[in-house]
């Protein structure tokens, strides 16, 4: 009856270190995936004088929803205007010389028009 | 064994939920409908007779007691025509002053013919004389009473009372003439009655009955004029799958409503690029898409019917027109 329990106990890690490593690869997979990693890495792109910033946001086909983000993208310090095109989902913003705009700044305003921001890519 | 239990009795008590009108009841087909009814479009107006220049991105439209309609555009003005397209005069520009907008997008005219436009970006209402002369504002940026965030949609009730579409703040808000605050009508949410997820639409019918474009629940919501929903018209329970994209018995992102004087429903079902009739209780009548629509852009936004509801006029924002269409409502003779 031991040796049934130790094949039984085996069992279970192996399935154990088979979830975990399932989570493990999960993790790594939306980390990877995610746009919200890429556009941190990017965030000092403005650091450089880059002026406009092309925001890609994927869903954006409703004009009620892409003056919302137009409107949120507006409201942030150092963004002095924002166009949107809503047949490319994309929005643009122009950023005074000075002002420190980040990906982050971006894409918090994006989020809070209920969004997400796939890609921030500035010119 | 047990989890088949469990989403068997899952699924029945969705069933349940759905029978009971817990979350509302999709429309329905009546069985004798009229083959005849539905829409024809008439015309397409690109505003090229408007000498600052044709529509760009038209959104807002609305009728006044003298038949002319009232379009807003992304050129921040509002413009007035006659029922034929005939161009009547313009006002706004881009500005933050009195008669400037950032984003101009609702429009309604009052029984005086005072026009009322609502500014997206800038969180204000401005009421104009018929003419465009500026009368006065209100309105500030916010989410307390009076206070908005987006105001995407106006209309106004034969008492005087305005009702306005609070896009980010999930409810509408139910002002008295003078602009003060009356009453908050709806909350935010997903699931249950008076629940509203970004209206985009509101309309007054002549039974005094609020109609709201719920355009992110994908629905109808009907409330009293005291704000107590009524019923639920649409595409609601399943919200999160499967998207009712193509769907021909539901909506997907309805942007607004517009009642006939016959009762008759006309729905700017904007994500299927349709306008669709249903009768006076939210049965599904007839519908009519748009043949060259954008894929990527929603469209139509906002409606108008005529004051005998012969037409309607739908903005078609991603097309840079406005549709006109006119109606043949049930029971015409072929």
């Amino acid at each position: 009856m031991d040796w049934m329990r130790a094949m039984s106990k085996k069992r279970r890690d192996r399935s154990r270190s088979f979830e975990r490593f399932l989570l493990a690869a999960l993790v790594a997979a939306a980390a990877v995936a995610s746009p919200i990693a890429p556009l941190e890495s990017a965030a000092h792109a403005s650091d450089g004088g880059r002026r406009q910033a092309v925001i890609t946001v994927k869903g954006m086909q409703c004009p009620f929803c892409a003056y919302g983000i137009k409107k949120h993208l507006a409201k942030v310090p150092g963004v002095e205007k924002v166009e949107v095109e809503l047949a490319k989902n994309q929005a643009t913003v122009y950023v005074a010389p000075d002002a420190n705009v980040t990906d982050a700044h971006l894409q918090r305003a994006v989020r809070k028009a209920g969004f997400e921001a796939s890609k921030i890519e500035w010119r | 064994m047990k989890r088949v239990g469990l989403v068997a009795l899952s699924l029945a008590i969705i069933a349940a939920a759905m029978a009971s009108a817990k979350w509302g009841t999709r429309w329905t087909v009546p069985q004798a409908r009229s083959a005849a009814a539905g829409y024809r479009l008439v015309a397409a107006w690109d505003g090229s007779n408007v000498p600052a220049g044709r529509f760009q991105r038209p959104i807002g439209i609305a009728r006044s007691p003298s038949r002319d309609l009232y379009v807003t555009d992304a050129r921040q003005r509002v413009i007035r025509f006659s029922p034929e397209g005939a161009f009547r005069g313009q006002w706004g520009r881009q500005g933050e002053g009195s008669g400037e907008f950032s984003n101009a997008v609702g429009v309604a005219v009052a029984r005086d013919g005072a026009v009322y436009v609502s500014d997206y970006e800038q969180d204000r209402i401005q009421q104009f004389e018929a003419e465009g002369r500026f009368v006065r504002q209100f309105g500030s940026s916010g989410s307390g009473p009076g206070q908005f965030n987006a105001p995407a949609a106006l209309a106004i009730d034969g008492t005087g009372f305005m009702y306005v579409a609070d896009f980010y703040n999930h409810r509408i808000q139910k002002l008295r003439d003078d602009g003060s605050p009356q009453m908050v009508i709806g909350r935010p949410g997903r699931i249950g009655n008076g629940a509203l997820h970004y209206p985009t639409g509101v309309t007054v019918t002549p039974q005094r009955v609020l109609v709201v474009a719920d355009a992110y629940n994908y629905q109808l919501q009907w409330f009293d004029l005291e704000g107590t929903p009524s019923r639920r018209v649409g595409y609601h329970l399943f919200w999160v799958w499967p998207r009712p994209v193509s769907s021909s018995a539901g909506f997907a992102v309805p942007t607004d409503a517009a009642i006939g004087p016959d009762g008759l429903i006309h729905v700017a079902d904007s994500g299927n690029h349709r306008v669709v009739m249903l009768s006076s209780n939210g049965s599904y009548v007839a519908e009519w898409r748009i043949a060259d629509a954008d894929p990527n852009i929603h469209s139509p936004e906002h409606l108008a019917v005529s004051a005998d509801g012969s037409t309607v006029y739908a903005t078609d924002l991603a097309r840079d027109r406005v549709l006109v269409l006119r109606v043949t409502p049930p029971g015409s003779p072929f």
